[in-house]
């Protein structure tokens, strides 16, 4: 099995996401008119491909922090906090306001819910890898690739 | 496509070209091979056999898939005195993800009638799925410092389980050389919350039964008659190794300019064994397999726990307990010297010999149990270690995927498939009609086939073959 070559183009000022197959595995290809917009459709992503949140009603809001550094440094942050919310808070994030600041420095606002409140709809991602990890300019906009671990 | 070549039947080289530094060996039928020719894994064992010091031949298994950095059934030595380095990588993010099986005195007969309560008692007291818990709740940041140094050893301690677990257990139930100050706080807080569970993914907790006998001998000293009752537990270490393979990732990746070392893939980020950093993953990955192991003995008590609840006991006693994803420092002879190495198996199992003095004298007679978990509805196997086994005493994992999880969802219907399991007499408990989905049968390859294959290869050789007829998912 193989990554399909053909990727979406971001149009103007359009943000999404597509899970993509990894044979153990599954595959977060993002895409967005800003490095921020990407971060964000990272963490609907993510959430959706265990989750199905929509019916939860119970939500809060977290915020972290991600210090400076290259985009693929912060991308896998990003997703350690997601983790590290659903693993030790039992809440999931299922949608984030990412703002970047002066000093280069992220901040993500989480929209979650508890664990006991969604629908398990697949198996839980367990990190983030390495393996063909890209987060670069792309036509107008930005986009990522990201393999997490089932 | 890499190029194949066909050594002898069941084993295939790929040749040595650009940055490689010995060949890859794959151990397959031609069958088995047909289903990875255009598979990324191949391309996956390539580049392991580009990292510093790596000796004799980057390995895969039967089971061999797509994995990141190294394939799913890989098999990789560095020789550590030649500047031979460790990669998280080639332990994988579940550090000590492993099997272990408990044998009862219940035969399927004394089950009749009686499965649904057996089932309804396990789901109960399994902690799994999304989230924070675990059977251990109460535990603090004491007894997981505790788990982290001393692993299955201090659950028994702490009354989850007899000192005859710890015999049985791989290392006695601990990996000696566990290093706390190397694991995270990220890392500790994650381990802390899901001490005793499950998870989700292709772990499991099934109810098996004994359904065919390959060899009679071990079997009858193993103690697995036909139609015995066994459970058999898939699980791993949890957040807390998946951190620890996130950190040290990172930081190797810091230090590999410093040390000159350039991987083809970042998740093969690695470092000498002998050097700081690679002192300080080794330090931080013994740790996590220690709570590996204590994971998979936390659910081992809750699964007598349940058998007493629904069936009034069932004597259930461990075979043997063997992790598939972990990178140990054994000793090989390479060209005939004796050199210590790095051995990573990553979704392996090791296999020793006959009469290897790491073995509990119970079982040196035969070699050691390897545990091969299958795909839920078909089978899964006991091995046993062989005389002269390659790839440093290794064989497979289990049935290894030939289907992506989006694959199996587009093809099976999750209802559909609980109902033909429960048909054909598998009772299922599952957290997501999804996640079951995900890891239908037609997801996986054909078990028997990678069993026969890694026996034909001079791997291991069968000893029995396990049927499911319960499944605990998360």
């Amino acid at each position: 099995m193989t990554v399909p070559r053909r990727t979406p183009r971001p149009a103007s000022g359009a943000s999404g996401y597509r899970l993509l197959p990894h044979t153990a595995d599954v595959q977060l290809l993002v895409w967005g008119p800003s490095r921020e917009a990407c971060l964000e459709q990272v963490v609907r992503a993510f959430a959706a491909t265990f989750t199905r949140a929509e019916a939860a009603t119970s939500r809060e809001w977290r915020s972290v922090s991600i210090p400076a550094g290259p985009n693929e440094e912060q991308l896998v942050a990003l997703i350690d906090e997601v983790l590290y919310l659903i693993d030790v808070d039992g809440q999931v994030p299922v949608a984030a306001r990412v703002r970047r600041l002066p000093d280069g420095s992220v901040t993500a606002a989480f929209d979650t819910v508890p664990t006991t409140d969604v629908r398990q709809t697949g198996s839980v991602p367990k990190a983030a890898s390495r393996h063909a990890l890209a987060f670069a300019r792309y036509h107008s906009g930005w986009r990522a690739r990201v393999t997490i671990d089932v | 496509m890499v190029h194949l070549i066909e050594e002898t039947p069941y084993r295939w080289r790929l040749e040595c070209q650009g940055a490689m530094r010995v060949p890859g060996v794959v151990f397959a039928s031609r069958a088995l091979v047909a289903d990875i020719r255009d598979d990324p894994a191949l391309e996956q064992v390539q580049n392991v056999a580009t990292l510093p010091g790596i000796v004799v031949a980057s390995y895969a298994m039967p089971d061999i898939h797509w994995g990141y950095g190294f394939p799913i059934g890989g098999v990789a030595a560095t020789d550590i005195d030649r500047g031979g380095v460790v990669s998280p990588g080639g332990v994988g993010f579940d550090i000590s993800c492993g099997v272990r099986l408990l044998l009862s005195q219940l035969s399927q007969d004394d089950l009749r009638g009686r499965m649904g309560p057996l089932m309804d008692a396990l789901a109960s007291r399994i902690p799994r799925g999304v989230g924070p818990g675990g059977v251990w709740a109460s535990a603090d940041g004491a007894d997981l410092a505790a788990l982290l140094r001393d692993g299955s050893r201090h659950a028994v301690a702490r009354g989850y389980g007899d000192d005859r677990d710890l015999e049985f257990c791989e290392d006695h139930g601990a990996v000696s050389g566990a290093d706390i100050a190397q694991v995270s706080e990220r890392a500790l807080q994650r381990g802390l919350a899901q001490i005793g569970s499950l998870g989700s993914g292709n772990h499991f907790l099934e109810v098996q039964v004994v359904d065919r006998i390959h060899d009679g001998e071990v079997a009858r000293s193993w103690g697995l008659g036909l139609g015995r009752i066994c459970v058999m537990i898939h699980c791993g270490s949890r957040g807390l190794g998946h951190q620890i393979c996130t950190d040290h990732v990172r930081l190797m990746l810091g230090a590999m300019p410093r040390l000159g070392i350039k991987v083809p893939d970042q998740q093969l980020a690695c470092a000498p064994v002998d050097s700081a950093e690679g002192r300080s993953y080794l330090g931080a990955m013994a740790a996590a397999a220690n709570f590996g192991r204590a994971n998979r003995q936390l659910l081992t008590a809750a699964t007598r726990a349940a058998f007493e609840d629904s069936v009034g006991g069932g004597g259930l006693e461990l075979l043997y307990d063997v992790s598939h994803n972990l990178a140990k420092i054994e000793a090989h002879d390479v060209d005939g010297v004796r050199r210590r190495l790095c051995v990573h198996r990553k979704g392996a199992t090791r296999a020793l010999p006959p009469g290897d003095p790491d073995l509990p004298p119970a079982l040196a007679a035969h070699g050691q149990p390897v545990l091969v978990p299958g795909s839920m509805g078909t089978a899964s196997y006991v091995l046993a270690g062989v005389q002269g086994g390659e790839a440093f005493h290794s064989t497979c994992h289990g049935a290894g995927r030939r289907l992506s999880r989006h694959a199996a969802v587009r093809r099976v219907r999750s209802v559909a498939l609980r109902h033909e399991l429960e048909e054909s007499g598998i009772a299922v408990r599952a957290s997501s009609m999804r996640g079951l989905a995900e890891e239908a049968p037609l997801a996986y390859k054909d078990v028997d086939e990678v069993v026969a294959s890694c026996e034909a290869a001079g791997l291991a050789r069968r000893v029995a073959r396990l049927r499911p007829v319960g499944v605990v998912k998360g």
